[in-house]
């Protein structure tokens, strides 16, 4: 957290803000939850910020602001609630159902995939990493 | 080439790919283009590919994913692709690139929870 960012201040194309005043609403405000340290859930169900601060650029029209804090990532603004007060969602990537459809593919069966390691492997094993 | 010994073909789609690397490290973003540009051209060999885990510690799964460390053998960097079918044949989707473990502080995602993330939007 820093305390220059509580007040939005403008430097050409960056300002940082207080994420205190943001609200983190969509499909994973869930699954950010645990990822949250310093946050609370409001009445309408969003999560709130209550540490940490954010880097805001405008880029094409739509603000695309880098979290650092009690969330990290890429994030872009889906509302503007007054000047103290945004609603953000995170940044997706191209859907990796979309390209499968595109490209005529599918995933493997169990069957299918260890063909493709009597083809290609063995494999080295898992590491208990991820 | 003997049965068991061919690299694995692997495919990336531009934009998922870009997606990542625009938001990686310069070091990490050099890893993964010298990667892309060898796997698409030799493939992936066997001794690089480590099988995933299909139900991780910290709750990611990762059906029929393999992971490479970048650089080789064993750098800070992961790929992950997953075995796909497409024309009958297998092949391996690129899916993530990314830190493997961020410092325990951090609230970043490591690259298996981009790919678990990834695989189920």
């Amino acid at each position: 957290m820093t305390t220059e960012a509580r007040e939005p201040k403008v430097d050409t194309d960056f300002f940082s803000i207080d994420l205190r005043s943001i609200s983190i609403t969509g499909a994973r405000a869930g699954k950010l939850d645990p990822l949250c340290d310093g946050c609370v859930m409001n009445s309408a169900g969003g999560l709130t910020l209550t540490a940490g601060f954010a880097m805001i650029s405008a880029m094409k029209q739509q603000l695309h602001i880098k979290v650092s804090g009690g969330l990290e990532g890429d994030f872009v603004v889906t509302e503007e609630r007054g000047a103290d007060e945004f609603v953000i969602t995170r940044e997706s990537a191209p859907s990796l159902k979309g390209i499968r459809e595109r490209a005529g593919a599918r995933e493997a069966t169990d069957e299918e995939f260890a063909a493709f390691e009597a083809d290609h492997g063995p494999f080295l094993p898992p590491d208990g990493e991820g | 080439m003997a049965k068991g010994r061919t690299p694995s073909p692997a495919v990336f789609d531009d934009a998922l790919f870009d997606f990542d690397v625009e938001r990686a490290s310069d070091a990490g973003a050099d890893a993964a283009r010298a990667a892309r540009k060898r796997f698409e051209g030799e493939g992936i060999p066997r001794d690089e590919l480590r099988l995933c885990e299909a139900e991780g510690a910290e709750g990611n799964e990762l059906p029929h994913c393999l992971k490479v460390y970048l650089p080789p053998p064993a750098g800070r960097f992961g790929m992950v692709f997953q075995v796909e079918i497409v024309a009958g044949r297998g092949q391996l989707r690129y899916i993530a690139f990314g830190v493997r473990h961020h410092p325990r502080e951090s609230n970043a995602e490591s690259v298996y929870e981009v790919a678990h993330r990834r695989l189920r939007d």
